[in-house]
């Protein structure tokens, strides 16, 4: 008897190890990206007090000077600081990674939410926008837009803003299709409840999670293609600092300059992968955080 | 079985249901006014092929303080009959025609917002699965507060109050504490008494309790099904009890409806229906319940052979005629309207008369 509950004992803190280890492990991941992003977005905040040079001032006499103490990241061909003007193009990247990310995310959901919940007309006309939107080569439909509007910093807004929401749209219907049938919504119906309480206050809670986590991944998205219009000339316009912009400056010196391309992408890594650390482990904590491991 | 022997005269008498519980003052039928009553109510979703039937032409009626019983097998329509009066038919399915008449006005042609005012307020629901009906993001006292103050128009402290007595009411120990766990805390018999409260909370006139206990285990089924029936008598509430447990239905009902296939087949006072079955499906599900009162020794139970009929390609006629021991040609034309073959004892079998009395 005793022996019998000394191996049951056993193995249960065995396992009890195991499941502290992958938390550990997820913990581990979510506080890495979080001290990332964090990092790089008080960098971008306090640019102006904390960058040794103005971003846009050129000494056309220090241009292309390699990384020292002086200037941390070098200088470009018009002899401008490459740290101050890193650490003035982060914010202007991460604030349309954040805007281009959760205002889609909230008009996706609020529509993907109607089209699960009501089926019938609403749902084809929302869905087949969706199909439509998705169809489309993303960067292609955003030129498109930029186009339209004019290059700049408010064509990128506009055109991600219109193509992004459709896939939070496509996430929020598919689990609204779930949860509709599922009794607590059925058993909201029953009880009286206005719509739109039975969708705002009911079904909300139950389809952020995967919203929350793909947003994770979007925003990387986002910022790397308003980087890659930056890159391609049509978005952001110069002098304005913006970390594609950069790249593109240095990218005909790369082979005697590297730094004036290389320390700005290497930058432009970082937050991506700091916003998909945070991404991996919310999707494990969300998804499969009491899942025994095997 | 000598039951069926049994006249006329021996089903009044049974009526009085000496086993029924909470009985209480309540006379079946006693020329009360209709509180529920639905007319030739019929309920189909669009199939590939055409249409399956979920409920086929069903009429019934629920008298004031009376519980009604529904039974019949899964699939059957029981749960699409509770749906359909709250108006809560899962897409694409609809009510394709009949009347529902709530205290005298159709909610056939009611409008969304006029529904919205039955739900919860008139007409409340009991779920057969209190760990999936309750709302696991929410705590069980935001739960029952919710229809307090969305439909009574209580303040946050009033609804607080109100809730923690109706948890007590409900047999739910240290409400207080409760109040604020969430439903994955509570035992499953907890829940369903929380779902009960919640139910009971605005005082509606008509509980559905789609299978109340089926989740259950024996013991707290009992239990649950004492509860309800005290709430109904301290309530004055009427109460349609879906079950598809016949041993439920016989001790806490005081009328039965037997369904099939999405139609009535029989409907009659509770002890009627065991005492002096006048529908062979009724006849062929009590048999094949096993039972404890050993009559004569080993008796064995006895399976219906064969499956029920696709909702969307019904046989023509009566729907259990393909199964019925006692199927003829003449089944094929039966239109399933029920006949009267005693004080409110009605069966859609035209000839149950002659076959099963004295067979």
């Amino acid at each position: 008897m005793a022996a019998r509950q000394e191996i049951v004992l056993s193995g249960a803190r065995v396992l009890r190890r195991q499941v502290d280890r992958r938390n550990r492990w997820s913990d581990l991941t979510l506080w890495t990206g979080v001290v990332i992003v964090v990092v790089l977005v008080l960098a971008g905040l306090l640019a102006g007090p904390i960058s040794p040079f103005a971003p846009n001032t050129q000494h056309l006499t220090e241009a292309f000077q390699s990384p020292s103490g002086t200037h941390l990241f070098g200088t470009d061909a018009f002899g401008r600081d490459v740290f101050s003007r890193v650490l003035h193009a982060l914010w202007v990247d991460i604030q349309l990674g954040l805007v281009a990310t959760y205002v889609p995310l909230v008009l996706g959901m609020v529509l993907g939410a109607v089209a699960g919940y009501f089926r019938g007309w609403r749902e084809s006309l929302i869905m087949r926008l969706v199909d439509v939107t998705i169809a489309l080569p993303f960067i292609v439909l955003i030129l498109a837009i930029v186009a339209i509007v004019g290059p700049g910093l408010s064509g990128v807004y506009i055109g991600e803003i219109a193509v992004s929401w459709a896939l939070y749209a496509r996430i929020t219907r598919a689990e609204m299709l779930v949860l509709r049938e599922r009794q607590f919504i059925v058993a909201a119906e029953a009880l009286g409840y206005s719509t739109p309480r039975i969708l705002f206050k009911h079904a909300l809670p139950h389809l952020v999670r995967p919203n929350l986590v793909f947003s994770m991944a979007d925003i990387v998205l986002n910022i790397l293609v308003l980087a890659s219009l930056s890159f391609l000339g049509v978005g952001v316009q110069p002098p304005m600092a913006e970390l594609g912009a950069i790249v593109a400056d240095g990218q005909q010196y790369l082979l005697s300059s590297w730094w004036i391309t290389t320390l700005p992408g290497l930058v432009l890594v970082i937050l991506g992968a700091g916003f998909s650390l945070i991404g991996d482990a919310l999707a494990d904590r969300f998804g499969r955080r009491l899942e025994l491991p095997r | 079985m000598s039951a069926l022997e049994q006249s006329g005269g021996a089903q009044e008498q049974a009526v009085g249901r000496p086993e029924a519980r909470g009985a209480g003052t309540h006379e079946p039928g006693a020329g009360a006014p209709a509180l529920l009553e639905l007319r030739d109510l019929t309920v189909a979703f669009p199939t590939r092929t055409g249409f399956a039937v979920a409920v086929n032409g069903v009429s019934l009626t629920v008298a004031p303080g009376q519980v009604t019983g529904i039974v019949g097998e899964s699939g059957s329509g029981k749960t699409m009959i509770c749906r359909a009066i709250l108006g809560l038919i899962p897409w694409p399915g609809a009510i394709v025609g009949g009347e529902i008449r709530w205290r005298g006005r159709d909610l056939v042609g009611a409008s969304a917002s006029e529904m919205r005012r039955v739900r919860g307020r008139e007409v409340a629901m009991i779920f057969q699965d209190p760990s999936s009906a309750l709302d696991p993001v929410f705590t069980i006292g935001n739960q029952i507060t919710e229809p307090l103050r969305v439909h009574l128009g209580r303040s946050r402290a009033a609804a607080e109050k109100e809730a923690i007595e109706l948890l007590a009411r409900v047999g739910i120990p240290s409400p207080r504490e409760r109040f604020n766990a969430y439903p994955h805390q509570l035992s499953g018999g907890m829940r369903q008494r929380a779902m009960i409260a919640i139910a009971i909370s605005c005082k509606p006139g008509l509980v559905l309790a789609d299978e109340p206990t089926t989740s259950l285990d024996v013991t707290i089924q009992d239990q649950i099904l004492g509860l309800l029936a005290e709430l109904r008598d301290e309530y004055g509430m009427s109460m349609v009890l879906v079950s598809h447990d016949l041993g439920v239905v016989a001790q806490n009902t005081d009328s039965v409806a037997v369904m099939y296939s999405g139609s009535i087949v029989e409907t009659a006072p509770t002890s009627a229906v065991f005492a002096a079955t006048r529908h062979p499906y009724t006849a062929a599900l009590i048999e094949a319940l096993p039972s404890i009162h050993v009559r004569e020794p080993r008796v064995a139970l006895k399976p219906i052979p064969g499956q029920p009929p696709a909702l969307d390609a019904l046989p023509p006629g009566c729907p259990f005629a393909p199964r019925c021991r006692y199927t003829t040609e003449a089944c094929q034309s039966v239109d399933m309207t029920r006949v009267a073959v005693g004080p409110e004892h009605e069966t859609a079998c035209p000839f149950a008369e002659q076959v099963m009395v004295g067979a």
